[in-house]
């Protein structure tokens, strides 16, 4: 029940960002290009911060080299080919299970 | 036609025919997002959390992004003031896109504003400000919307739902987790080009390793208030292509 109860916090809180421009620009008013410039830093900065927690680090410290890295540089390489999610999310995940046969 | 005609289904053909086109317009991004809610589904199933309470959970958040962080949070039995803080600071982007559309939605019934805000996704946001010029009328306008955002949001839990299924057939020794920092990497590889988007990249990333040790996964938080910070202080105005408010941005693929 607590998992659901996070879930349904989240969710109101995810909506009311939603409609929080919705809601305060209706009208004449503009957002400011300060606020729209940090608020269009923020997607990018959370989502490093969560993949550079995730990709380098584990529950003793730094994850061992491996599979998890050679994944990100697979992804990468994709993306250079392709700027495209679906191909980087497949180039990623294809790596991974290469590597991981290869006993990285 | 009346606004109480309007969510009923004594819809007028026409109208259908807004959803409709709305959707098949969608359609190829919207592949995309059931991809996406498969892995994601697979993770879920994964974490260890309860399936049931994941399920409705990811029908109430509609947020791939942000569901992807709280997940990740609370496997690693962060409080849930850290889990909250940090998926709003991954969905303050769609304070800026619910900005950019309020002067479309504006002329909405007020049910109209509530049902779009919920559905709104990154890919409905460009689709929305790419589309809305090109429908002068405000009720077809709302249908196609509709038809587009509704796609998208559907295949993406439909997609999570099934990967909740799959997923527990998933050995533990195939690191499913993997998933995690993909997603993430594939969104920033996709959708981060400028400067001040890379730089916010490389310092919340930077940050977050070397602030390990905080407790509960602190981490996350500081080294993305860290990333936007340090980007708003340093990089200099001429640097930003310019926020999307008011500008017409391409529909484009990737995660939900």
């Amino acid at each position: 029940m607590s998992t659901l109860i996070l879930f349904a916090l989240a969710a109101a809180l995810t909506f009311a960002i939603r409609y929080s421009g919705i809601a305060l620009f209706a009208g004449d008013r503009e957002l400011s290009p300060g606020w729209a410039r940090t608020l269009e830093l923020a997607g990018p900065a959370a989502m490093a911060a969560i993949a550079a927690n995730t990709l380098l680090l584990d529950n003793d410290g730094f994850r061992g080299f491996g599979a998890w890295h050679l994944m990100a540089v697979a992804a990468a390489a994709v993306a250079i080919w392709k700027r495209d999610t679906n191909w980087i999310l497949l180039g990623g995940a294809v790596g991974f299970v290469v590597f991981r046969l290869l006993g990285l | 036609m009346t606004d109480r005609d309007s969510f009923s289904l004594r819809v007028p053909r026409h109208l259908r025919h807004q959803f409709v086109q709305g959707a098949k317009q969608m359609l190829p991004l919207s592949v995309g997002g059931a991809v996406f809610g498969l892995a994601m589904g697979a993770l879920i199933a994964a974490s260890g959390m309860p399936l049931w309470a994941a399920g409705i959970g990811t029908v109430l958040i509609n947020a791939g992004a942000a569901q992807l962080a709280l997940i990740d949070l609370a496997t690693k039995g962060a409080p849930w003031v850290i889990i909250l803080a940090t998926v709003a600071v991954v969905q303050a982007r769609f304070a800026l896109y619910s900005a950019s559309l309020a002067h479309e939605y504006t002329v909405f019934p007020r049910r109209w504003r509530l049902a779009l805000a919920f559905l709104l996704t990154d890919q409905a946001a460009a689709f929305e400000k790419h589309f809305a010029p090109r429908i002068p009328d405000a009720v077809r306008r709302r249908w196609f919307f509709l038809g587009g955002a509704s796609l998208f949001a559907g295949l993406a839990m439909a997609g999570t739902l099934v990967g909740i299924l799959v997923g527990p057939v998933i050995p533990l020794s195939w690191q499913i987790g993997f998933i995690v920092p993909l997603m993430f990497l594939a969104i920033i590889l996709r959708t981060v080009s400028d400067r001040p988007g890379v730089m916010a990249v490389l310092v919340a990333a930077v940050t977050a390793v070397a602030t390990r040790d905080l407790p509960y996964g602190s981490n996350v938080i500081v080294a993305t208030l860290a990333g936007i910070l340090v980007t708003r202080l340093v990089a200099p105005a001429g640097w930003y292509r310019g926020a999307p408010t008011g500008e017409e941005t391409e529909p484009r693929e990737g995660a939900p």
